[in-house]
């Protein structure tokens, strides 16, 4: 988690310094930041649930009875 | 801005399309559909090719713009923006899922010991400065390997050609079961549909009436290469022992070898499928991180990618807790998942052919 975290803030460090560097409109910097602010809480919430919840049997969950509708065989 | 030609599509489209279906996609294939796995695959590549088809049908209509920002005027702005999220978190979620199934394969096979965290981040940061560099330097390096690619995958099975035990090959035409070869063919379109990605891409192709044809080539040639695992399999192993296989590709590899002296070349081979899984998880991200930037009306991708990356290696390490749940994932909702994936460009020329109809119609009332 901590470890995610330092990731995320380096990495809006990296891009804000690349948007300023190529003289971008505070819009796009807010934009870049607002997206990876989401990607951080993504990535965060599935590392804190890892354990009790995994996104990957969820989406299998979510799919499995839509593909067992148009296959045949079980 | 069209930089790429019609061969590095040819290029890069092949090695996408072959590099998971025989990695991945044979056990599940040979599963549901036995010894006659290949009717599945040429079945499947042509309903694959004939959905790629409709979105290069949609694509030529406004072949300089992107789908990411003249779809709101296609389907309207909401909707367009609810169903470009999905896309982009599909795509997110494949290009995690792919990375998690490699990472699990080389750490199982051949860096025992190793953490997952550690193959995953040097993995996913080679990917990251491939999808930083943008699509027309990373459709040029898919030109680099294809050869080497392209030859290891078929020199897979030619090894093998002396341990085979001919007596299958009747099986070849009467292990018919219809049901099954339906969902093979299920399966095999899914993973040829993805060839639909060239809608995310066209205004950086150059000559793009020649796209489609490129992409039927690479289908033909990766159906072929596919087939010739299959069947390079299924002769050694039988149908029972290749769907219970988690890896029968590298089964058969590591079981040509044994003994002989070329022992220890099967990682030379593993390595360029290995650079095949990187474009195809990078080609997926870079769709990701593309379609974000067309949906916030930027240009430029490139402050996207990283944090995209980052999301996709952490998801990858930790979305999963057991290979067993990987292989379920990949039978039980793999297939849809693409599929609905590849048919949102279907979506949108359905709608907009719907538009131009009803157009038409009230433009003839007026007269």
């Amino acid at each position: 988690m901590i470890a995610v975290t330092i990731a995320f803030v380096l990495i809006a460090y990296h891009e804000s310094r690349y948007l300023r560097s190529h003289r971008r409109s505070k819009r796009t910097v807010r934009l870049v930041l607002g997206f990876l602010t989401f990607l951080w809480l993504l990535a965060s919430t599935v590392v804190l649930l890892h354990g009790r919840f995994s996104l990957g049997v969820a989406v299998t969950d979510l799919f499995k009875p839509l593909q067992q509708l148009l296959f045949i065989e079980e | 801005m069209k930089a790429i030609t019609p061969l590095q599509i040819y290029m890069m489209s092949t090695q996408f399309l072959f590099s998971t279906a025989i990695g991945f996609f044979i056990g599940p294939l040979v599963l549901k559909a036995g010894f006659m796995s290949w009717i599945s695959v040429i079945l499947g590549s042509g309903i694959g090719l004939a959905m790629t088809y409709l979105s290069f049908r949609l694509m030529q209509r406004r072949p300089e713009e992107f789908l990411a920002h003249y779809g709101m005027h296609i389907v309207g702005r909401w909707p367009h923006y609810i169903i470009f999220a999905c896309v982009l978190l599909i795509h997110l979620y494949m290009a995690a899922f792919v990375l998690r199934e490699l990472s699990d394969f080389i750490i199982q096979i051949y860096l025992p010991g190793t953490p997952e965290w550690a193959v995953v981040s040097l993995f996913g940061l080679c990917i990251a400065r491939g999808v930083r560099s943008g699509p027309v330097h990373f459709f040029r390096s898919a030109q680099g390997l294809f050869l080497f690619s392209v030859i290891s995958v078929f020199t897979f099975p030619l090894f093998v050609s002396s341990e085979v035990d001919t007596e299958k090959l009747i099986a070849f035409v009467t292990d018919f079961h219809p049901g099954g070869i339906w969902d093979g063919t299920l399966i095999s379109s899914a993973l040829f549909s993805e060839t639909a990605f060239i809608v995310y891409l066209i205004p950086y192709f150059r000559n793009k009436e020649r796209t489609f044809r490129m992409v039927a080539w690479s289908a033909l040639t990766a159906a072929f290469v596919t087939i010739a695992n299959i069947v390079a399999t299924l002769m050694l192993f039988g149908s029972e022992l290749t769907a219970n296989l988690t890896y029968p590709t590298l089964e058969m590899i590591r079981y040509i070898w044994a003994g002989s002296f070329l022992e220890n070349l099967d990682p030379l081979l593993i390595v360029f499928w290995l650079f095949s899984m990187l474009l195809k998880i990078g080609l997926f991200l870079m769709m990701g991180t593309l379609i974000t930037a067309h949906l916030f009306g930027l240009k430029d991708h490139k402050p996207f990618s990283y944090g995209m990356a980052a999301a996709m290696i952490v998801l990858s390490i930790a979305m999963f807790e057991s290979t067993a749940d990987i292989e379920e994932s990949t039978t039980q909702s793999q297939s849809i998942l693409l599929l609905l994936k590849s048919s949102v460009p279907l979506l949108y020329l359905l709608v907009d052919s719907l538009r131009a109809w009803k157009g038409r119609k009230l433009a003839g009332q007026a007269d």
